[in-house]
């Protein structure tokens, strides 16, 4: 968990609930996955971890089970 | 959360062996190691770090750093140095301020051996170390340790980074290089400058969510320029047309072999039908040939139990004309004959072999009694005579001596033979012949008439329908064959043309997908942006506002007096109004600490004393703690330097209470006064002394420790805390002195 994390969160988690209704997304789901790609990022730090490979994962799993299909 | 809890040091320069328990009371947090100059707090401030990070946590060229005994000299056997050092989290790391529930204890071990080695010159050392091995042990439940399951660089990289060393490990020197330095180190002020701004950005995670927020516009991007890929260029109508038409042809195709099918199937199950009727006519068909073959062996065996019947009878002829049957006949009135004749045999009265005899004497001329019957004796005409008178009995005797033998011959004749059983065995032959001859006969007229009873019309009849029904499957299977191979490659082209629209389909979705993916990503960004820009200038604030706060605790009711005085042509803590953090302006990510004086001007750390810059620098670590919620040891050395009366009081009292674990390493002088050993009494949990035994080795010079108990050039650690003295430490005029107490 990255240092710092309790004002990261409240930071992100104020920011989530501001821009997340705009764009049909669940704050708490878009503050988890922030808080989870800050997280990996912190530990691809100290090891070799995939990280484009679990961000993108992340991102994507979220994006398809929360947001609402966009038109093209 | 990282507490550490025992640190034992063995052979590592002036240690031999010590073991210092560190306070893990949360309440009494601060650890206290006094130790006047040269005594090993640097060492034992060198092993902390060398137990952490190996080699790299030496200072200057590590392969010319002694940590083996100072007293050892180098050999090839060789002296090993061990560190193990002792701590607890909570579960989490650095990073983290929610632990888990339960603390989770460690137990690093590094060693490593120090051997002899020759040298080429008087530069180069005369040893060198080999066999470094790092053990990370982790505490089950029921007291045992157990390896960890992950890398010792993690765990500590994790817990205490290597970037931060002289953050949380820290020689009060070194830690000055966040305000320029100490007294005798001038750093550049870029240095200084990329030092402050690695701490600030670590701890407060800036880096990290910058990395982050560009990272994840990266993946936007990729997002992006996947959902335009995924789009593609074919005709989707147009291959749904064809797909339409190609369907349509299957269908037809699908119908008519389905028809062909259901035909074949009718067809197979009468030409099952059939063949189950003709299997069963078969099986009297092969009755048939088997009535036929056994008539067949019945003629061959009547014709031979004919030939053997006549054979039979021949025998039983020839035998009617054997001797044997008229012995057998006559056996009875022979047998009677016999016995008559058989007497007057066994006698001799038959037949007359005695006149021959006398006929032989005559014939020689010499009678048995030597008489002469010559032609001319008296004796041969009397003998003449005689036999004369005998002849027609002689021809009596001898016809019934040949009527013996003729009966005897008879009678043995009848009995050396087995006519009887001849006889009686080629009747019975004749009359089993005869019998089997008649058994074969019944069969005979049995087997004829069951052949007179088979159809054979109808297995023809069966056979002529079997063929026809075969003619029709073979005709419908070559329909079907011909169905069958027109069917893969429209089924193919159907398959090839649904995938493509599949794809097409999943490409669509998929960009859909991607563009619903860039969109969350760009929200993440902006998110991670805004966020980072609150923290970047909202919480930097927040903490140069602590940072100044803890500074002007630490600077409270301090007088000139309580500075060095070769520092006094530089800035003290009095002119000092506040300190903080600021961000350049060149490059707003950067941060550099400032101090201001009284009319608000900025004075450069270089012109700022010692002192006052350790109180800055401590300010500075203290704030970011506190301010990124940070609870790690906080191991410092001689922090107190250059420090005197308020200031000295003032800065290990914040020290004490600001850090979650306080480990310092102090001299005596930094706790004469009655309110600095009433700050340790009152913060610490745990007070050692370190007394340096070397001065024994030469005690001409002396110095001012009382029990030389070492012959060696080692340190010893006793218990004691401020103002307190044991065997191990006491130094001159520490005993009877006011407020000093003798430990026991």
């Amino acid at each position: 968990m990255v240092s710092n994390y309790d004002r990261i969160l409240a930071e992100i988690t104020k920011e989530a609930r501001q821009l997340a209704p705009d764009h049909g997304v669940d704050a708490e789901a878009l503050v988890t996955v922030a808080m989870e790609i800050v997280d990996l990022e912190d530990q691809h730090r100290i090891k070799s971890i995939n990280i484009k490979q679990q961000v993108e994962d992340k991102i994507f799993t979220t994006a398809v089970s929360q947001m609402p299909l966009q038109d093209s | 959360m990282l507490r550490l809890r025992r640190i034992e040091i063995d052979s590592f320069v002036c240690f031999d062996d010590i073991v210092i328990e560190l306070s893990t009371d949360p309440e009494r947090s601060l650890t206290v190691l006094r130790a006047e100059n040269g005594s090993g707090k640097t060492t034992f401030l060198r092993a902390l770090r060398w137990g952490m990070y190996g080699e790299r946590g030496l200072p200057g060229d590590s392969s010319r750093f002694s940590l083996h005994p100072a007293w050892w000299q180098p050999d090839d056997d060789g002296i090993k140095t061990q560190v193990t050092i002792e701590f607890e989290t909570d579960g989490s790391t650095r990073y983290a301020t929610e632990g888990k529930a339960t603390t989770t204890v460690y137990q690093l071990v590094r060693s490593v051996t120090t051997i002899g080695k020759p040298t080429a010159s008087d530069d180069e050392p005369d040893f060198r170390r080999i066999n470094e091995q790092t053990h990370l042990m982790v505490r089950e439940g029921d007291g045992t340790w157990e390896p960890h399951t992950v890398g010792v660089g993690t765990v500590v990289e994790q817990l205490l980074p290597w970037g931060l060393r002289d953050f949380f490990v820290m020689d009060a020197d070194e830690a000055a290089d966040f305000v320029g330095g100490s007294e005798n180190k001038i750093m550049r002020r870029q240095d200084v400058i990329e030092k402050t701004t690695s701490a600030v950005h670590s701890l407060l995670g800036i880096d990290v969510f910058k990395q982050a927020s560009q990272r994840v516009a990266g993946i936007a991007r990729a997002f992006e320029a996947q959902a335009t890929k995924a789009i593609g260029d074919a005709d989707l109508d147009a291959l749904q047309t064809e797909l339409d038409q190609l369907r349509g042809e299957e269908a037809e195709l699908t119908e008519k072999i389905s028809g062909q099918r259901a035909q074949k199937t009718e067809l197979d199950d009468r030409l099952r039908q059939r063949r189950d009727d003709l299997e069963t006519e078969l099986k009297d068909i092969g009755a048939a040939e088997e009535l036929r073959r056994r008539l067949a062996e019945n003629r061959s065996r009547f014709a031979s139990a004919t030939k053997r019947r006549k054979a039979a009878l021949g025998l039983l002829a020839s035998e009617l004309e054997s001797t044997d049957l008229l012995a057998s006949l006559v056996r009875s009135e022979v047998t009677t004959a016999y016995a008559m004749l058989r007497p007057l045999y066994e006698r001799g009265h038959i037949p007359l072999k005695h006149l021959n005899f006398v006929r032989d004497l005559l014939e020689s001329g010499t009678c048995v009694c030597g008489q002469d019957l010559t032609e001319d004796g008296m004796h041969r005409r009397h003998v003449e005579d005689r036999i004369a008178e005998s002849a027609e009995q002689e021809e009596r005797a001898n016809y019934l001596g040949q009527l013996h033998d003729a009966a005897k011959s008879l009678m043995d004749h009848a009995a050396a033979t087995s006519w009887d059983d001849r006889n009686v065995q080629y009747a019975d032959d004749v009359a089993t012949l005869d019998k089997e001859l008649s058994t074969l006969g019944l069969d005979k007229r049995d087997i004829d008439k069951r052949l007179d009873a088979l159809d054979e019309e109808k297995i023809q009849v069966i056979r002529d329908e079997i063929a026809a029904l075969e003619t029709q499957v073979s005709n419908l299977n070559r329909d079907l064959g011909l169905g069958a191979a027109n069917l893969p490659p429209l089924t193919s082209r159907i398959d090839s043309l649904d995938k493509q629209i599949h794809q097409r389909q999943r490409n669509e979705r998929a960009a859909t997908d991607q563009r619903t993916a860039e969109a969350l990503a760009k929200l993440i960004v902006d998110v991670l942006n805004q966020a980072y820009a609150t923290i970047q200038a909202e919480q930097v604030q927040e903490l140069s506002r602590r940072m100044n706060r803890l500074f002007s605790q630490m600077a409270a009711n301090v007088s000139d007096d309580d500075l060095d005085e070769i520092q006094r042509n530089k800035a003290t803590l009095k002119m000092i109004a506040e300190v903080g953090l600021r961000s350049l302006e060149v490059n707003p990510e950067d941060y550099e600490i400032y101090a201001l004086n009284s009319r608000g001007r900025s004075m450069p750390t270089i012109e700022i004393n010692g002192a006052s810059r350790r109180v800055l620098a401590l300010s500075f670590v203290l704030a970011l703690c506190a301010e990124s919620r940070t609870h790690a040891p906080l191991i410092a050395d001689s922090l107190l330097n250059f420090m005197s009366g308020a200031v000295r009081r003032n800065t290990l009292r914040v020290t004490a209470e600001n850090s979650s674990q306080p480990i310092l390493l102090l001299t005596g002088s930094d706790l004469e006064a009655p309110s600095e050993v009433e700050t340790v009494t009152q913060h610490a949990g745990a007070t050692y002394t370190l007394t340096g035994q070397w001065d024994a080795i030469d005690a001409g010079e002396g110095g001012d420790v009382i029990h030389w108990t070492e012959q060696r050039p080692v340190s010893l650690v006793c218990a004691c805390g401020p103002r307190q003295y044991c065997k191990v430490c006491e130094r001159v005029g520490q005993s009877g002195s006011p407020g000093w107490t003798q430990r026991v």
